[in-house]
């Protein structure tokens, strides 16, 4: 599973993503297509959840991509929500073809809000863009609601593999950004730790004070 | 990053031939997505004959099946350790399942409800043949313009689209199943037939996935009638996964919870490993119990599991997990990361379900039907315990911070207040250390104030409905939910005063040890402790009649020690001669039965 091709010991970073989507959209698909190169016409059910992983190439630094496949019946929804926790992105697709599957985007929305960490980088996607016949789902309902949600939007097709890869590869960038961002913001505030404290310690009688309220 | 591009499309087109149970065999090159294993180790029609007795023998007990008497599960048992013989087994599970007298029993008539069906499915602009993308397509128009569908009596269209989407899914590389040909067609229709005659026999159910699995396999040893006569019964009776495809998937969760104190108890190193490594239980045990292990490679196995289940019920899923930890134990622990345990537990490789592997470990793994149930309720006890804890804990927190006096004394230290988090026994015992110690050192104030909470504690004991020590020298009030109090069971426990479990005798000695120490000590010659020792005397003489608190987890540890298992082999042998009838208890009560000797 996953590449191997990197030894293990130069990896830098390990972000786990979590596919999500109604069920049949496409989402063990879209993980064995990533992480294996390999596109399969018939697949088992998924029950439960699975994971595999890829290790990338972001900015020269080596990112281990740990994937999450999920069930995507709604009352598997209960099961699959408690590894919500602590997930970094989220991949959210629909298949073109159906519109119901569009549909419940809101709903996945909604949970994602409810149990994903707050700083969690969602994507929508739109599977199976290779049968642009049997659309039923425009590329641009798909732009519209993904902007009025503040998610990246794109278009994939695991069995022609169009940009599978990208999918992956721009929620890894977006993550980094995150995690840097949030480093420097940490650095910032420790550094103003330090600071007070620092101050602080030189004063003994309001010292204490301070302590006591933390 | 170099890439081979694959592109495994055609899988029907390059099928060499099927294997004995209708799985494709591919050619060498190609590679389906999971892929069966088709070196069967153990298959009836080819390495074993069944001998002319044997079969005589199946004859004869399924023939005369309503007629059996308790005997003919040893029997049954016996039979299938040489296996089912595969013209008999359809009639095995359906007398197994009982899903004639299900058939007779129910209103539900499978014809007319077939008819009412189609129509419906006509009304949709679909077939039950057409699972093909056009008929989802029309589905999701119907979802989309009209909702007048889901009046009474009509399957809900989004259990009919996933059904329509899970065929294609189910078993792609069995004949019966796979691609658009004249079987698998056919076989696809009486599979959506099937499950959509559940979604509509039980629409609180509905159709859940998971379930295609279990109906599948049913398909291919019998009619499409029975199939799913014995698949209602299968996902109905309590005896088997009743609870499993609910709205909440809740027995499953509960199952997993109880898998994993299994796997603490009988294989507490591999089960540290695997939690270390970040992985639950619940994650590899939702798809082996969901599916019932057909997601497993070799089919032989498989069957052979099914043939278990269907004697024993649920308490052979368990078995059958806690056999596959046995035999993967060593490779599992060989694995030190999360990536790579999760997937050998979702595909467990052929080695591992290998019928000669596999089985015997089956065979030797035991598990008693109380085992699970009283694990089940030390499970819900301990999540209560912990709600109420955190209550607690938040009721006591806004206390503090109300009242100025509490929060005066807890700028002393917290030696004079009793931890929280204990119980109030624990909270008792160290009450007294602690006003010996302050007795001792002469802090009277302090040990006044250790008073006010001890009698505190006791009434708040004395109130609270679950009590953990029971009042001794009254037999009256003695609750009447635990068996183990009757008053004959109290005589044999009286004649049988040596028996008595030492750990028992253990806890309640060091209890004693603990007061009769506290009241020695200076402390007793308090007016108001010797008050207090008066209270609590009734609830703490000893006496012949011995109790086990009615908490679960005491229960489970009281019954645990108490039954041989394989877990305590010393016990096996003198109790088997002894009674040949297992233990069964019912829980959550106590039923217990003459204590064995344990010499």
């Amino acid at each position: 599973m996953g590449d191997n091709r990197q030894p293990l010991d130069s990896i830098d970073a390990t972000y786990k993503i979590l596919i999500l989507g109604d069920s049949g959209v496409g989402k063990t698909c879209t993980i064995c297509r990533f992480c294996d190169q390999k596109f399969h016409e018939c697949y088992v059910t998924s029950i439960g959840l699975d994971c595999k992983q890829r290790v990338i190439d972001l900015d020269g630094s080596n990112v281990r991509l740990r994937v999450w496949d999920t069930a995507g019946q709604e009352r598997f929804r209960t099961l699959t929500q408690s590894y919500y926790r602590g997930a970094m992105g989220i991949i959210l697709m629909y298949d073109i073809t159906n519109l119901v599957t569009f549909n419940h985007i809101t709903k996945w929305i909604e949970s994602i809000e409810n149990m994903a960490p707050p700083d969690t980088c969602t994507v929508l996607v739109g599977n199976k863009c290779d049968k642009y016949l049997c659309r039923a789902v425009d590329e641009e309902r798909g732009k519209k609601l993904a902007e009025n949600f503040g998610l990246d939007f794109f278009e994939a097709s695991c069995k022609s593999n169009i940009n599978v890869d990208q999918v992956f590869q721009h929620i890894a960038t977006k993550i980094k950004d995150i995690k840097d961002k949030r480093a420097k913001r940490f650095q910032r505030t420790a550094s103003n730790v330090s600071l007070t404290h620092w101050s602080m310690e030189s004063g003994s009688h309001e010292t204490k004070v301070f302590k006591c309220s933390c | 990053m170099p890439k081979e591009d694959k592109v495994n499309v055609d899988a029907e087109g390059r099928v060499q031939c099927f294997d004995e149970f209708g799985f494709a065999i591919f050619e060498k090159d190609f590679e389906p997505e999971n892929p069966r294993c088709h070196d069967y180790s153990y298959s009836i029609s080819i390495n074993h004959e069944h001998s002319a007795k044997e079969v005589g023998a199946w004859k004869r007990l399924l023939t005369n099946w309503d007629t059996l008497d308790q005997r003919f599960h040893t029997k049954l048992q016996r039979l299938m350790r040489n296996g089912v013989p595969k013209h008999f087994r359809c009639t095995l599970w359906k007398n197994l399942l009982g899903s004639e007298s299900l058939e007779k029993s129910s209103h539900f008539s499978y014809k007319a409800n077939l008819v009412a069906i189609r129509e419906q499915m006509v009304d949709l602009g679909i077939s039950e043949y057409g699972a093909e993308g056009n008929a989802l397509q029309a589905l999701s128009e119907a979802l989309k313009t009209n909702n007048e569908l889901k009046h009474s009596g009509h399957v809900d269209v989004n259990h009919i689209r996933q059904i329509l989407l899970d065929l294609d899914r189910t078993y792609p590389t069995h004949n019966l199943y796979m691609g658009n040909g004249g079987p698998a067609r056919e076989g696809k229709a009486s599979l959506f037939r099937v499950l959509s005659l559940y979604a509509r026999y039980n629409p609180t159910i509905g159709y859940c996935q998971g379930m295609s699995y279990i109906a599948g396999m049913l398909l291919m040893h019998m009619e499409e009638k029975d199939a799913f006569w014995c698949f209602a019964a299968l996902i109905e009776r309590q005896k088997y996964l009743q609870g499993y495809f609910d709205d909440k998937l809740s027995r499953i969760q509960r199952h997993a919870a109880v898998f994993e104190k299994l796997m603490k108890q009988r294989f507490p190193q591999l089960s540290e490993h695997i939690e270390n490594h970040g992985l639950q239980p619940l994650m590899f045990v939702t798809p082996w119990f969901m599916c019932l292990f057909t997601n497993l490679t070799c089919w032989d196995t498989v069957l052979a599991i099914w043939d278990l289940i269907l004697v024993d019920g649920v308490t052979t899923i368990f078995q059958v997990g806690l056999a596959i930890m046995k035999v993967a134990e060593s490779r599992l622990l060989a694995t030190d990361s999360l990536i790579k345990l999760l997937p050998q537990m979702l595909h467990l490789s052929n080695e591992i379900v290998q019928y000669d592997t596999l089985l015997p470990a089956i065979w030797e793994t035991h598990i008693e039907k109380w085992e699970i149930h009283s694990l089940q309720a030390v499970i819900q006890e301990e999540k209560q315990l912990k709600e109420r804890q955190s209550m607690k804990r938040r009721h006591k927190t806004d206390q503090e911070y109300s009242s100025p006096v509490v929060a005066k004394r807890a700028k002393h230290n917290s030696e004079s207040v009793p931890t929280r988090n204990g119980s109030v026994l624990s909270k008792l015992t160290n009450m007294f250390v602690s006003t010996n110690e302050t007795a001792e050192t002469g802090g009277s104030t302090d040990q006044s104030k250790s008073l006010a909470h001890m009698r505190v504690a006791y009434h708040r004991h004395r109130n609270s409905p679950r009590k953990n020590i029971t009042r001794r020298r009254s037999p009256r009030s003695l609750g009447a939910g635990s068996a183990l109090r009757s008053p004959g069971l109290a005589k044999q426990l009286e004649s049988n005063r040596k028996n008595v479990s030492p750990c028992e005798v253990a806890n309640e000695n060091s209890f004693q040890g603990d007061l009769s120490f506290s009241f020695a000590t200076p402390v007793r010659r308090s007016p108001r402790i010797a008050r207090l020792h008066g209270l609590l005397r009734d609830i703490n003489t000893p006496s012949e009649k011995r109790l086990v608190s009615s908490k679960a987890s005491v229960q489970h540890s009281f019954k645990m020690f108490h039954t041989p298992t394989p877990l305590r082999k010393s016990q096996r042998s003198p109790v088997q001669s002894n009674s040949t009838a297992s233990p069964s208890f019912a829980s959550p009560e106590l039923e217990l039965r003459p204590m064995q000797k344990l010499q």
